[in-house]
């Protein structure tokens, strides 16, 4: 062998190691944080979120709401008593009523109703997943797919697992919120916000039964094509899913925004701008 | 007057002996204040549709002005005096006393 065979041989040897030393070093990250993340995943996405641990929270709200009733239904007699022989107050007055009583049982059988809907979700979420009969492991094959997907992937799944923790936070602390939505929804005065709160919830308690359907298909098509391309799809779906969590929830949040905009905002604003609109119809006259 | 009816419902957290009000004590005062204040309106809807009735005569339609007057009279004090304790009936009867 000639110096010039040595040399290439060297040279071609180069970027193999420098390949080999960082999947080494990407696979010792990656093996350590991987089955963790991909647990966490698993967890988030398929046990029902804690809310037990707020309940004392929900109480005191129904608590509140209670009482709010208990004046609700006083107003209501003295407005059928100061209506005198009106037959369209009476109408309204009986429907008022109806929709007190119906709001108060809703109300207080709201905390079941939240832990029902949570627990069907994570039923629906674990049947699928059983069915779909995948599990939630990627590990990449070779050096190469190591170190082009293998940190992609972790990025992908902790994307992931970030908006699940930020969707079992707001699960949680909507237990409060929840009989809130119920109550508002009855009343024409907070119809939009009872139906964005209670809508919001919703959403977010039925997320994680989109995100598996979406890793479960992902995965099949991963096995299905195989090799690269297979491992591409598979690491793809956990930023789909991120994306998808975070699209939802943004759109939601969105709506609640132009809620609050259209019912706080907006009169508040009228309220602000009267005066200068008074002064300008005096205006308007006296010139 | 105001004032008057400001320090009435804050008489449990004026009081020297008694503990620190809560919240409820002053709500069921605002109720008591409603159904005091219905009850007297009811007194006098009823006294007022009781004297149309005998001054009505022949007049069908000041009879059942005075009529439907007393209806709504008595179905308002029911709600009055039993409103309340229905919607507390309905929420202490079925909150669960435990997470589930």
């Amino acid at each position: 062998m000639g110096i010039e065979d040595m040399i290439g041989n060297v040279l071609l040897a180069i970027p193999k190691l420098i390949v080999d030393g960082a999947a080494a070093l990407v696979s010792f990250v990656f093996n350590g944080v991987a089955p963790m993340l991909e647990n966490q995943a698993n967890v988030l996405l398929t046990y029902p979120a804690p809310v037990a641990n707020l309940y004392p929270m929900w109480l005191f709200v129904v608590q509140i709401i209670a009482l709010l009733s208990v004046v609700g239904f006083s107003l209501i007699g003295l407005y059928l008593l100061i209506s005198g022989s009106n037959p369209a107050d009476r109408e309204k007055a009986k429907d008022m009523i109806q929709d007190l009583i119906f709001m108060a049982f809703l109300v207080a059988a709201s905390y079941f109703i939240y832990l029902l809907l949570i627990e069907l979700s994570s039923a629906i979420a674990t049947s699928f997943w059983s069915f779909a009969g995948t599990t939630m492991t990627y590990r990449p094959n070779g050096a190469a797919e190591m170190v082009f997907f293998g940190l992609l992937y972790l990025l992908g799944a902790f994307l992931m697992n970030a908006t699940l923790a930020f969707r079992s936070i707001l699960i949680m602390a909507g237990v409060a919120f929840f009989p809130i939505g119920l109550a508002l929804m009855r009343f024409p005065f907070g119809k939009g916000w009872g139906h964005a709160i209670v809508n919001t919830l919703f959403l977010l308690i039925f997320l994680p039964v989109a995100d598996i359907i979406m890793i479960a298909v992902s995965a099949q098509a991963s096995a299905a094509m195989g090799g690269a391309a297979g491992s591409f799809v598979w690491m793809v779906s956990y930023y789909l899913v991120a994306l998808l969590n975070f699209i939802l929830m943004f759109s939601t949040f969105k709506k609640i925004g132009d809620v609050v905009g259209s019912t706080v905002v907006a009169p508040v604003y009228n309220i602000a701008v009267a005066p200068v609109k008074i002064i300008e119809k005096i205006k308007d006259r006296v010139m | 007057m105001g004032v008057a009816l400001a320090a009435w419902l804050a008489a449990p957290a004026l009081a020297a002996d008694t503990p620190p009000p809560v919240i409820s004590d002053v709500v069921w005062r605002i109720v008591h204040v409603i159904q005091y204040l219905g009850g007297l309106f009811a007194m006098v809807t009823l006294t007022y549709a009781g004297i149309l009735w005998m001054t009505a005569g022949h007049d069908p339609m000041n009879k059942d002005k005075a009529k439907g007057m007393i209806e709504m009279a008595i179905i308002g004090t029911v709600l009055l005096i039993i409103g309340p304790y229905l919607a507390m009936w309905i929420f202490e009867g079925f909150l669960p006393q435990s997470p589930g």
